[in-house]
């Protein structure tokens, strides 16, 4: 629903607004419906197996909707979904936080791990270290590997 | 100035309030290197009265020019024919201005217009640039506020969101009245969002 009023409110901008205008009100419009699916989901205390699939598919729905939202001028086929996600990171202050918490939910305690060894660059960038700790304790169980990953984020 | 004031309160058939009219360049963008040229007015769509406007103006200053030998001031005819549509439009349109995005993107770029326009017309009205360029985004900004409100608050209240309520509260009826757990709950409007094709 969020997703369709903004394609409504885009379509009358659509026209009207030259790109760099276009692209930063719909951005603005975007963040509203990023914003509030991540405050109810960065507000669970405890997410099943189940419903992180169902988190995962959501959020790439939505990210992906939101995405094509934003103009982007690219004759190069090849590069356009990147520069989609250039656009989106120009114009959305909240893309990559929504793009990383949708990926979170696809991963597994040895993946995030694993990412946060290699420095994980502008994956966790726009997570802090309380919001990740709060989506870890949320998601897996108490064992000795959570622990591990929640040493590491200290 | 009798002619600009009919044209901005709209009681000229040439330009009713609601017409728009296309304007300014096509501004080619270069991959990596942004625009290719910082002073054209980009193509966009703005109110024929804007453009009216404008051709008012340019004809002020030639009669101005004609009659005077002094270039135009701050208190000639066309500064008062642009302060004019200042301060009416947004009284004369501020319902549509408010509820309308087309109307209000509209109405942005009209002032943008106005303000690129007003330097063209004379580098002495520099003073007018930045109370139009305010007076634009201003609106937009209060409009793009208004509907981020409105779809958040759908997003957060919306149909679907009661929709997953309701059957969360017909499960816990079916369960004997028994309240279901935050994980159970979470799990069900998720699962009416799903259902939906993945947009909330």
């Amino acid at each position: 629903m969020g997703n369709l009023m903004v394609s409504r409110i885009s379509a009358q901008f659509s026209n009207v607004l030259n790109t760099l205008h276009y692209n930063h009100s719909v951005g603005k419009l975007i963040d509203a419906v990023f914003g509030a699916l991540l405050e109810v989901v960065m507000m669970a205390s405890d997410v099943s197996a189940v419903a992180c699939e169902k988190i995962e598919e959501i959020f790439e729905g939505v990210g992906r909707a939101g995405v094509e939202c934003l103009k982007c001028c690219c004759s190069q086929i090849d590069k356009l979904e990147q520069m989609q996600i250039e656009i989106a990171r120009e114009n959305s202050s909240l893309f990559e936080k929504f793009d990383a918490v949708g990926k979170f939910f696809s991963m597994n305690l040895n993946m995030i791990g694993r990412k946060m060894v290699e420095g994980g660059g502008d994956f966790w960038r726009s997570l802090t270290k309380e919001e990740m700790r709060g989506l870890v304790e949320a998601t897996f169980g108490q064992s000795e590997k959570r622990d591990n990953v929640l040493k590491a984020l200290v | 100035m009798v002619r600009a004031r009919s044209l901005i309160l709209g009681e000229d058939e040439s330009a009713p309030a609601g017409n728009v009219v296309t304007v300014g360049e096509e501004v080619e963008e270069i991959e990596g290197e942004g625009e290719e040229d910082y002073f054209k007015f980009k193509k966009c769509q703005v109110m024929a009265i804007a453009k009216k406007v404008v051709e008012l103006c340019e004809e002020a200053k030639q009669f101005e020019a004609e009659f005077s030998d002094c270039e135009p001031t701050s208190t000639s005819t066309s500064t008062t024919i642009l302060q004019l549509f200042k301060l009416l439009v947004p009284r004369q349109q501020s319902q549509a201005i408010k509820t309308s995005p087309k109307r209000c993107a509209v109405f942005h770029n009209s002032c943008l217009f106005l303000a690129h326009s007003s330097v063209t017309l004379n580098p002495s009205f520099l003073s007018l640039y930045p109370s139009f360029t305010r007076l634009g985004c201003d609106a937009l900004a209060d409009l793009i506020d208004g509907q981020r409100e409105e779809i958040e608050s759908v997003v957060r209240g919306g149909m679907e969101v009661s929709e997953c309520r309701q059957l969360v509260n017909g499960v816990a009826k079916l369960l004997g009245g028994s309240r279901l757990t935050p994980l159970a709950s979470f799990q069900f409007i998720l699962l009416g969002a799903a259902l939906r094709g993945g947009d909330c």
